[in-house]
């Protein structure tokens, strides 16, 4: 009974559902013709097109878009579109430190297979609510959007960098996605990736065992920052980094996570780490060459001084190995600072006001006020120049701040560094290559500090 | 089985069937379709009209964009069938000499949209980049580079820009006019302007009852204004508007009405020099570098002790005078600006105001300055001087300093010259007009050399 019921219901409902609805505008509707309300594509390709297509489209299946379409980007920002005589010197970038160093080492396959699908072009910057602004995002290795394409200069080493590492950065993802790094990378620093990591300073990180602050998100990102950071810094900028900002302990750290990246290239991808990293580096150095070293600058008194281009050299403890001894004298004041219920910033500055007059710049704020509200003091040093190139720094002055600092709580050991002391000012190299200005004084040349040159 | 599950099942059976025959019975399949097309033929018809229509221009168009800011630009341009479009925009000179050639495309989003895919001329308003345009960084004029099309009538299509709902009008250029613009005519205009404008301290316009109107003309931010009393003798209007260029002068957004007499455009003379209202050989604008005194039947004085009074000299008044300055007293300004910059805390002059507030009997003069911080940041500070004063005959002004807070004792010795003329001069308050907004002037009457004033608060 129940059965022969059944079986009328499965042949009733198919009959009911064939009776049901008939839609006079659906039956018209030529299936071949569907979806087909465009204005895309019916133009001609340009010179730009054609380029992009047969360096990336047909050989790569990455589409790069630079035409404007807003349900690609963010649409509660206002962005512009590039402009269309900046994508290609970008995409040669890309082409040449990304695509090119791996076809050469793992064939075209590897690039075919694992490369992201989109790469979009954005002109402008993505300002973010808090007044800062984002250079590059990636959406889930498929999309990498690549924004400031219309400020973009390939001739400058530092922008090359920064977008190449965005790039970098964003295919180690998406390798991992397709191959996990070896779970023993989340043993080498664990318990110590945080949430909070802006509030850390890359030489926090590095001090740490991390080789950017970004790094410290989590293991995931520790890991692509490794690579990216060893692939654009180059094995000599990576050596040099691990040589003046690391500890012996975070220096052991990160030798662990090296190790562990050119385990999972080779591993993985039977690729080289070293040779990629060779092939990256002499790639950013044909696009951009490294800048000139100290003896094929300017003299500094011409860089440097009152109403020159720079009229400020600014100090910044955390990114810059200064020499014990002015590093102690930060250490002593700060300490003094604390005990007093206050906290030195690690930014300070030397700067300028006339012709014959420095000051230098300190920084603090109260430890129990949350917002950091910061109060300056100045010290002021008249100036003596001699025919040798050596000035004498005479204390002058001490503002209201400075000089509540300097004789009610004995905070000093930075202004003595300068105090009544003769100078020689002149370029220096640190052994990361970057160069500075050094500020040496007569009595004492190996005690010196340095800083770098601001407007 | 029991005979309660017997029942259910009996139930369901037979609920089944109903839904059945409800399925089947339910559609109405004898309706008529409105359209014949589908939807898709439809969109495309209208991209294909649209496309034809835009394309369709002989000699290009001419188009007015303003922004959500309220700047107004002009712009030409020549659609073409390869995605390109041609144009020039009176963004600035260079935009307005040189054709740049970009890409176009029609998209059926919500309406019909004409959309500038790369960047270009039309961008310029659009890019948040602050120092592109003078906008807000983030967000720059609030304009559009993708449009939807609101309507054609006649020769003109009307358009919103998709984001920030800026405001385009296509209309057809005439072949003269074509070619004018590609002749470099919309730059040569604002070359013009620009000396034009420099040439004399203000520009006043003279109605058919011989009352002279001062009018305020920006170019930066596309700004037009004339300032008259109005028909009860009390009132200063100072209505204002933006405008574009044309190929002829000046298109006003929306036309100034000034006791019946109505200002839609400034047509420019080539052979005078000079602007004259609505058509060329209207009623020319005059030169005049004196300053220009408005005399409503209550004079400024009159209100003192009873109204908010403030008066604002903005940042910059040293390279852009307020209507009513002196010489004597920029020099002034800009050497008090340049010492505080120079001296021991940095300082930058930002806005300096005069305020009156009612029921005391006394004038304040508030300086505001910035002081730079940590990390590039700012902070702003204040200095308050205080002065009592005496309303003597004729509405001349006697100041007496009553006070100063600490900052204003700290920079006491760097605004000194500005309060030697308080203590030492008396003043006659006066509304002065050429500008934007009316000004206050403050007149010495022992040294005729000094005088300046700060912008009242718009009505």
């Amino acid at each position: 009974m129940t059965t022969q019921k059944r079986t009328i219901l499965t042949i009733l409902i198919p009959v009911v559902l064939t009776l049901g609805c008939q839609d006079v505008y659906n039956d018209k509707v030529d299936t071949s013709k569907t979806d087909y309300v465009t204005n895309d594509n019916n133009h001609p390709n340009s010179e730009l097109d054609k380029w992009l297509l047969s360096n990336f489209t047909y050989p790569y299946n990455i589409e790069v878009k630079y035409h404007w379409d807003a349900s690609e980007g963010d649409l509660y920002r206002t962005l512009v579109p590039p402009k269309v005589s900046q994508v290609q010197p970008v995409m040669e970038v890309v082409k040449k430190v990304w695509i090119d160093p791996y076809t050469d080492l793992a064939g075209a396959t590897f690039i075919k297979k694992y490369c992201p699908k989109q790469f979009l072009m954005i002109g402008s910057a993505r300002y973010n609510p808090d007044g800062t602004f984002t250079l590059g995002t990636a959406e889930g290795g498929r999309k990498v959007m690549l924004y400031v394409v219309n400020s973009f200069e390939p001739t400058q080493r530092s922008a090359v960098k920064q977008l190449m590492h965005i790039v970098q950065h964003e295919f180690g993802h998406i390798l991992n996605q397709q191959v996990s790094y070896p779970s023993s990378f989340r043993e080498v620093t664990p318990g110590a990736y945080t949430s909070d990591w802006r509030f850390n300073s890359v030489a926090q990180a590095r001090a740490a065992g991390f080789i950017t602050n970004y790094a410290m998100a989590s293991p995931d990102e520790d890991f692509v920052e490794m690579i990216a950071t060893m692939l654009i810094e180059g094995k000599e900028g990576y050596e040099a980094i691990l040589a003046c900002e690391t500890t012996n302990t975070s220096l052991s750290l990160l030798r662990k996570k090296e190790a562990l990246v050119v385990q999972y290239y080779r591993e993985s991808f039977n690729i080289d780490f070293y040779a990629l990293q060779t092939k990256v580096q002499e790639a950013i150095n044909g696009i951009a060459p490294p800048g000139p070293g100290p003896e094929e600058l300017p003299p500094l008194a011409d860089a440097w001084g009152f109403e020159k281009e720079n009229t400020t050299v600014r100090f910044d403890l955390t990114l810059m190995n200064e020499p014990s001894e002015f590093s102690r004298r930060f250490a002593q004041d700060n300490r003094i600072l604390h005990e007093a219920g206050f906290a030195l910033d690690y930014n300070f500055k030397l700067y300028y006001t006339s012709e014959n007059e420095l000051a230098l710049k300190l920084y603090y704020y109260d430890l129990s006020d949350e917002n950091k509200v910061y109060q300056q003091a100045v010290f002021y040093y008249f100036l003596t120049p001699h025919e040798d190139g050596t000035t004498d720094l005479q204390f002058s002055y001490a503002d209201d701040n400075a000089a509540y600092l300097n004789n009610d709580l004995g905070v000093g050991a930075l202004n003595a560094f300068f105090a009544n002391r003769t100078f020689r000012f002149n370029w220096v190299q640190t052994c990361g290559g970057d160069v500075f200005v050094g500020l040496y004084p007569q009595d004492s040349p190996e005690n010196f500090s340095f800083g770098v040159l601001e407007k | 089985m029991n005979k309660k599950n017997t029942f259910n099942h009996r139930a369901a059976s037979l609920l089944l069937c109903l839904f059945a025959l409800l399925l089947a019975t339910s559609c109405d399949r004898n309706y008529e379709a409105i359209f014949a097309e589908t939807p898709d033929e439809r969109a495309q018809a209208v991209l294909d009209q649209y496309n034809t229509l835009l394309m369709g221009a002989p000699n290009g168009w001419k188009a007015s964009l303003y922004t959500g800011t309220g700047a107004g630009y002009f712009y030409y341009f020549d659609f073409n069938a390869e995605g390109h479009v041609t144009m020039l925009s009176d963004f600035n000179e260079e935009t307005a000499g040189e054709p740049m050639e970009t890409t176009w495309t029609l998209k059926s989003l919500q309406r019909a949209t004409l959309s500038f895919t790369t960047y270009s001329y039309i961008h310029l308003p659009a890019d948040p980049d602050g120092n592109v345009n003078n906008g807000v960084p983030g967000s720059g004029l609030l304009s559009d580079f993708e449009f939807g099309v609101l309507r054609t009538s006649g020769d003109s299509v009307v358009m919103k820009g998709v984001q920030h709902s800026a405001e385009l009008v296509l209309v057809k250029a005439s072949a003269e006019e074509q070619s004018a613009i590609l002749s470099d005519r919309i730059q040569h205009l604002l070359q013009q302007t620009s000396t034009y404008l420099a040439a004399s301290k203000g520009y006043r316009l003279t109605l058919p009852d011989n009352t002279e109107v001062p009018m305020a003309l920006s170019i930066s931010q596309k700004l037009l204004s004339f300032q008259y009393i109005d028909s009860d003798g009390t009132t200063i209007k100072s209505p204002r508007t933006s405008y574009t260029f044309s190929i002829d002068g000046i298109i006003l957004k929306d036309p100034i009405t000034i006791q019946g007499y109505t200002v839609h455009s400034l047509i420019w003379n080539d052979d005078a020099n000079s602007y004259s209202v609505n058509k060329s050989d209207g009623v020319p604008l005059t030169a005049s570098d004196d300053t220009f005194i408005f005399e409503p039947s209550t004079p400024l004085y009159s209100l003192l002790d009873k109204r908010l009074i403030t008066a604002t000299l903005p940042e910059g008044a040293g390279i852009y005078p307020l209507p009513g300055q002196s010489d004597d007293f920029t020099a002034l300004y800009n050497e008090i600006a340049a010492t505080i910059y120079n001296g021991p805390y940095r300082l930058t002059l930002r806005d300096i105001r005069i305020v009156f507030p009612p029921n005391t009997g006394l004038m304040q003069f508030v300086v505001t300055f910035t002081q730079p911080g940590q990390n590039g940041s700012v902070s702003l500070f204040s200095a308050q001087y205080t002065y009592s004063y005496q309303l003597r005959d004729g509405g001349i002004l006697k100041f007496k300093m009553e006070g100063t807070d600490q900052n204003a004792g700290l920079l006491y010795g760097d605004f000194i010259g500005m309060l030697n003329h308080f203590d030492n001069d008396t003043f006659a308050l006066k509304y002065v007009g050429g500008g934007f907004s009316v000004v206050a002037g403050f007149f010495s009457q022992e040294e005729t050399g000094y005088y300046f004033g700060g912008y009242l608060p718009g009505q």
